[in-house]
């Protein structure tokens, strides 16, 4: 008798393994992305609004990264009636490496410039990036993906290393 | 079984996931410059403002961005979860490469799955402001 309990024990106690893990599994892979919280690298800053811009870009710039533009997105929110605190993304495109990936897809033009962006929420400064390597689809080949998790590293080094 | 109808019904899930495209890519049937004001005109009839355009052409490659907004919609959305403006403003770009014109936008849906954002209709109205935009631009 005793051995018949603990046979159904053990029994129950595999189904709800199996159970928990294919509840599991389905969760995981159910979830588009698996490294979903590495999409965005975000750091908080505790400089001011104007020297966390002026780092991300002199970062930007020696990390051999051309800034392209400045995009004022509170400025513009304003002109239409719509108050933001500070939120600018800084467009920028790297030195090298772009010719030669839209000559073989030129389809990924959307993915240039790339971009950082500095906002300030209740008087605190942060600044994302995003890992842009993880937005391109499975027919992006091999050496074009990892030209973009260079960028995408560098990317990250920029955002973490803010003071 | 359970687990075997989970794992099939997971990978069928997860394979429709990877099939979603980096961009939205239409050919145009218009030259280059046509397509380039075609998208600011769709843009504008779709209550969407040009606030920049660029030319980001590349050897062989000619490249010409256009960013639009919608004050309002870039409004709710920056302010329901601040990681959109990644997606903002709004830009399409056309490109014409080997002499085939194309317009190109960003697939919202593949960024916003990954910031696991809870846009919603939102993330749906961008979604089909794009495509009508491509579409009228392009035929």
């Amino acid at each position: 008798m005793t051995t018949v309990n603990a046979k159904n024990g053990i029994m129950q106690g595999l189904a709800l393994v199996r159970v928990v893990l294919a509840v599991g599994l389905l969760l995981l892979i159910l979830n588009p992305v698996h490294a979903a919280d590495s999409f965005i690298v975000l750091k908080k800053s505790v400089q001011d609004y104007g020297n966390t811009m002026a780092d991300v870009e002199s970062s930007l710039e020696q990390n051999g990264f051309t800034v392209k533009f400045v995009q004022r997105v509170d400025v513009g929110l304003a002109k239409a009636g719509y108050h933001l605190d500070k939120y600018r993304i800084v467009f920028f495109m790297p030195n090298q490496g772009v010719a030669s990936i839209l000559s073989k897809r030129s389809d990924l033009a959307d993915m240039f410039p790339l971009k950082v962006t500095v906002y300030r929420e209740k008087g605190k400064v942060y600044v994302f990036g995003v890992q842009n390597a993880s937005l391109l689809d499975a027919s992006v080949p091999a050496d074009i993906r990892a030209r973009f998790q260079s960028w995408d590293k560098q990317i990250d080094g920029i955002v973490r290393d803010v003071f | 079984m359970k687990i075997v109808l989970a794992i099939i019904l997971a990978c069928h899930i997860a394979a429709a996931n990877a099939a979603q495209p980096t961009s939205f890519v239409v050919d145009s049937q218009f030259s280059f410059a046509d397509t380039v004001n075609n998208v600011k005109q769709a843009a504008m009839s779709n209550n969407f403002r040009v606030v920049r355009e660029q030319d980001l052409s590349v050897n062989g490659v000619k490249v010409h961005a256009i960013w639009f907004c919608n004050f309002e919609l870039l409004n709710k959305a920056i302010h329901k979860h601040r990681q959109v403006g990644y997606l903002l403003p709004f830009r399409v770009t056309v490109v014409e490469h080997n002499g085939k014109v194309s317009v190109s936008a960003a697939n919202p849906d593949r960024s916003m799955k990954l910031i696991r954002s809870k846009l919603g209709n939102l993330c749906d109205a961008i979604t089909a402001s794009y495509k009508t935009i491509l579409a009228e631009a392009s035929l």
